[in-house]
């Protein structure tokens, strides 16, 4: 960086000193993130190490004179792509608990083949491309944001807006797929409240009853009792019936006391 | 099907039966009006404030606030709780405890033949609502203006009869003493006896 | 390399470390000024004091409640993830102070017989790297309401770093405006372009939408609704307690001081003077700009503790719906008046050109939103002809003038008929 350039005048093709520093003790910790990344329980944590991958990746960007690619780095990979990870790791809840038995028959197999045929291609093309490095000097004669906007947006033009184009049709794409529309009109309030106090409605007219209070016990998994002593199982919450979580009401029902029973027994 | 509850008025409402119509909504003010709130706080910064800055400034109560209750005395010093409990039973919080006990010659603490022997208040439940004053047929509950009554233990919050007292004004013989002489209970009641007599004991 | 990047790259390493020390200082001291001024301002605009019992003024307060909360029993719930239950309050107040040191706080100093700015560094990417810690801050926000193990910190958190992202977003929009014409996106390059004419003035559009974006940046009021009380308990906070809320209380004020100072630097011109007091740029040996400086900072808490005590709470979809569907198109249409406007100057195309680009912009402008209106006006007629008569018996008075009753639908009895 320009603080360490005025600092420490460097040969190029050497690392100096502090620019050593830097590597030695970031790289391990990336290296240790990336492989813990694959061994870890949970998938939060799994996003977490990656991200602290990708600021170690900026932060040698910074390092190496590229301090636009860096920071885009940081804003685009960590602050976008990452959080749009963890926003479905959290919402959707990926555990280690799922099933790794495959339904498609096959597919590891077309997957390495795929993959390594994809690696090919890309070696391969990028390796026909290269036609020696200038040097960063060279590129950032102008500075760093303004070499990268020439090159941008003179020899890879047409590169740059094809992809920005496809991230485009990415997004409304699956803004479509995942778009639903009602099949029938949705019930205005009016209609609902009608439709409640109809005989025989599934909707309640009224709030349905609580869930039975007792002296030893009033949580909400105990079915209150009616006027002729029969549970009412619509006072107990359907996620509960559902779960079996549902206790039986005679442990804590009071019994009838025999006529001369004394009480204080 | 027709809603009898509202009357039709020449189809009007079964036209408008096809659909539920949204109310019109005159949308926002404009940016001018809504800025005039940004006004109002900045003019509400340079008012005078509402603090009142308690214990330094204390303000007086209003006349008939509900502060601490007191047991008032006839001029002459007897007390006029007669032990009654009204005032007990119109409590809503029960935060009062009457004994009543029979005066007798010796000890006379009230006019006629009861008195107050226990009077408690609990101020941990009592809610200042002055039921009971509206209750006490001889005006011996009210209420003062005294409203720094917290404390710090339980116990001390319970006010027995000698914290509500009233206290002896000068003029006044401390019970336990005879009524005023050739007088009697009713006489008290209706405010005719307004001094001690001599024979009732040293005056305070 | 730019002047000030000379300057600075020739400090020693030991005036780094205690430059580094007074703008954390400075962060720290400025976030319990700001705390004490939003309670005795907000108060004063309810007609109350604020605290006024600890300290002289209630000065102190600020810090009484530091101190009490960093001694307050600390709960980490059964369901948390202890790592990154710890780790996201430290994550949020990291990030906060280290967009401080681009922020050139003077003018050309002399500290400790070294001529050098009071700022840590300058980035030739400076802006920009503002915007990348704040978009590693959203993972704080994030990662404190999932660790929490509990739906409605999860739902808080979720819903509050949405709109920290959405905002941001409209915020980098506004920000290009400014890149544009300064020529750069370093710090102190910004500050030296607005030598003439600072560019709330010349940019008056990207200085509204930086201003709205920035409030809705930082979850303050009225677009605070992912921590407000009544909703979602205490949003992605709730099962904080002790010093570790402690540092998400300092992080948010950090951060609404970080947004002002940035403001300032970018729109305000920064250290400099008000235009016509000049001269007072060298007083006290240029120290007397950090003054500058922090007038106008304290002008934007004030104009952030204003709001807050002004405005009603806007719902979540409403201010996530003006950001989306307000903000970022209003930004791109400007940034796309302002490069024009910025290649005629540079290119020196004639006057004739120019005039007749803005008067044609200025009537696309208006025939839009004549369209815009006469569309309002036909659905509000629309809905305003659907009106008949009320019936025979009293009917309250209706503030609005469209009244409706809405009568058991035919097709609803006919369903039911069918039942």
């Amino acid at each position: 960086m320009n603080l360490i350039l005025a600092a420490n005048p460097f040969t190029p093709g050497q690392t100096g000193t502090p620019e050593a520093v830097l590597f030695w003790i970031l790289a391990p910790l990336a290296v240790l993130a990336a492989v813990s990344m694959i061994f870890v329980k949970k998938a939060v944590h799994s996003a977490l190490l990656l991200a602290w991958v990708m600021i170690t990746l900026a932060i040698f960007y910074i390092a190496e004179d590229a301090p636009f690619l860096g920071i885009v780095q940081i804003v685009v990979y960590t602050g976008a792509v990452m959080m749009l990870f963890l926003f479905i790791l959290m919402l959707v809840g990926v555990d280690s608990s799922d099933s790794l038995v495959e339904t498609i028959k096959g597919q590891r197999v077309m997957a390495m083949i795929g993959a390594l045929g994809f690696a090919v291609l890309l070696i391969g093309a990028i390796g026909r491309s290269y036609t020696g490095f200038a040097g960063l000097t060279a590129a950032n004669t102008d500075g760093n944001v303004e070499g990268l906007a020439q090159l941008l947006f003179t020899r890879y033009v047409w590169a740059f807006e094809v992809v920005s184009a496809l991230l485009i049709t990415a997004a409304l794409g699956a803004m479509v797929l995942g778009h639903r529309e009602r099949s029938s009109e949705r019930p205005t309030q009016r209609e609902l409240s009608i439709l409640r106090f109809r005989p025989g409605s599934k909707l309640p007219g009224a709030p349905l009853p609580n869930p039975g209070v007792y002296a030893l016990h009033n949580a909400v998994d105990v079915p209150a009792l009616l006027p002729d002593g029969t549970p009412d199982p619509s006072s107990v919450s359907r996620v509960l019936k559902a779960r079996g979580d549902v206790l039986d009401t005679k442990a804590f029902e009071m019994h009838t006391i025999e006529e001369g029973e004394d009480e204080s027994k | 099907m027709s809603n009898e509850l509202i009357p039709s008025k020449d189809g009007a409402l079964e036209r408008a039966a096809q659909e539920s119509i949204p109310v019109a909504n005159t949308g926002p003010a404009s940016l001018g009006k809504q800025s005039q709130g940004f006004g109002v706080t900045f003019a509400t910064m340079f008012k005078k404030v509402n603090t009142e800055q308690y214990p330094e400034e204390k303000v007086p109560t209003a006349p008939r606030f509900h502060g601490r209750h007191q047991l008032n005395r006839y001029p002459d010093g007897l007390e006029r709780c007669i032990g009654c409990e009204l005032c007990a039973w119109a409590c809503p919080a029960d935060a009062i405890y009457v004994e009543g006990a029979s005066n007798t010659e010796d000890g006379r603490f009230s006019p006629g033949e009861r008195y107050g022997r226990v009077y408690q208040i609990n101020y941990l439940r009592c809610i200042f609502c002055g039921l009971c004053i509206e209750a006490c047929p001889t005006r011996a509950l009210t209420m003062t203006n005294e409203y720094e009554l917290a404390d710090d233990g339980r116990e001390k919050l319970i006010y027995e009869k000698q914290d509500l007292l009233a206290p002896l004004m000068p003029g006044m013989v401390k019970p336990p003493h005879a009524m005023f002489p050739g007088t009697d209970d009713g006489d008290y009641y209706r405010g005719q006896v307004t001094g001690a007599h001599p024979s009732q004991g040293e005056q305070v | 390399m730019s002047e000030v990047q000379q300057l600075l790259g020739n400090d020693p390493g030991w005036l780094t470390l205690v430059k580094a020390l007074i703008v954390f200082v400075f962060a720290v001291l400025m976030t319990l000024m700001s705390i004490w001024g939003e309670r005795r301002i907000v108060a004063r605009m309810q007609m109350r004091l604020g605290p006024n019992r600890t300290g002289p003024f209630g000065l102190v307060q600020g810090l009484a409640d530091g101190v009490k909360l960093a001694l307050k029993e600390d709960i980490i719930p059964k369901a948390a993830d202890a790592v990154v239950f710890v780790l996201a309050p430290i994550i949020a107040a990291t990030t906060c102070f280290m967009s401080f040191a681009v922020i050139p706080m003077t003018g050309k100093v002399k500290l400790f017989g070294h001529e050098t700015t009071m700022q840590l560094t300058d980035l030739p990417v400076g802006v920009l790297y503002i915007l990348s810690i704040a978009s590693i801050g959203v993972y704080g926000i994030v990662l404190a309401g999932w660790s929490s193990g509990s739906t409605y910190p999860l739902l808080g958190g979720l819903r509050s770093s949405a709109q920290v992202i959405s905002y941001e977003v409209a915020m980098g929009l506004s920000l290009v405006a400014v890149f544009l014409y300064a020529g750069s996106m370093s710090t102190s390059d910004i500050i030296d372009a607005q030598n003439k004419i600072w560019y709330a003035i010349v940019l008056f559009p990207s200085f509204v939408i930086y201003v709205i974006s920035m409030v809705g940046e930082t979850n303050r009021a009225p677009f605070d609704l992912a921590e407000a009380e009544g909703e979602l308990v205490g949003g992605f906070h709730t099962e904080y307690s002790s010093l570790k809320f402690a540092l998400f209380f300092l992080a948010e004020y950090v951060n609404i001081i970080t947004v002002s100072a940035l403001a300032t630097t970018l729109f305000l011109g920064g250290y400099h003077a008000l235009p016509g007091l000049t001269f007072t740029e060298s007083w006290l040996g240029g120290y007397f700009t950090f003054f500058w400086f922090l007038a106008k900072v304290l002008a934007f808490l004030f104009f952030f503790i204003w709001l807050r005590g002004t405005l009603p709470r806007l719902r979540y979809d409403q201010f996530m719906k003006f950001g989306w569907k307000v903000l970022i198109p209003a930004s791109l249409v400007w940034i796309m008046l302002v490069s024009t406007l910025r290649v005629f100057s540079l290119q020196g195309t004639s006057r004739a050109y120019v005039l007749g680009f803005v008067v044609g912009a200025i009537l696309l402008g208006l025939g839009a939103s004549s369209i815009y209106d006469k569309t309002k006006k036909r659905k509000a007629g629309e809905v305003a002809a659907l009106v008949y008569d009320a019936p025979d018996f009293a009917v309250p008075q209706l503030p609005m003038s469209v009244s409706t009753f809405v009568v058991p639908s035919a097709a609803a009895s006919k369903e039911s008929a069918s039942e």
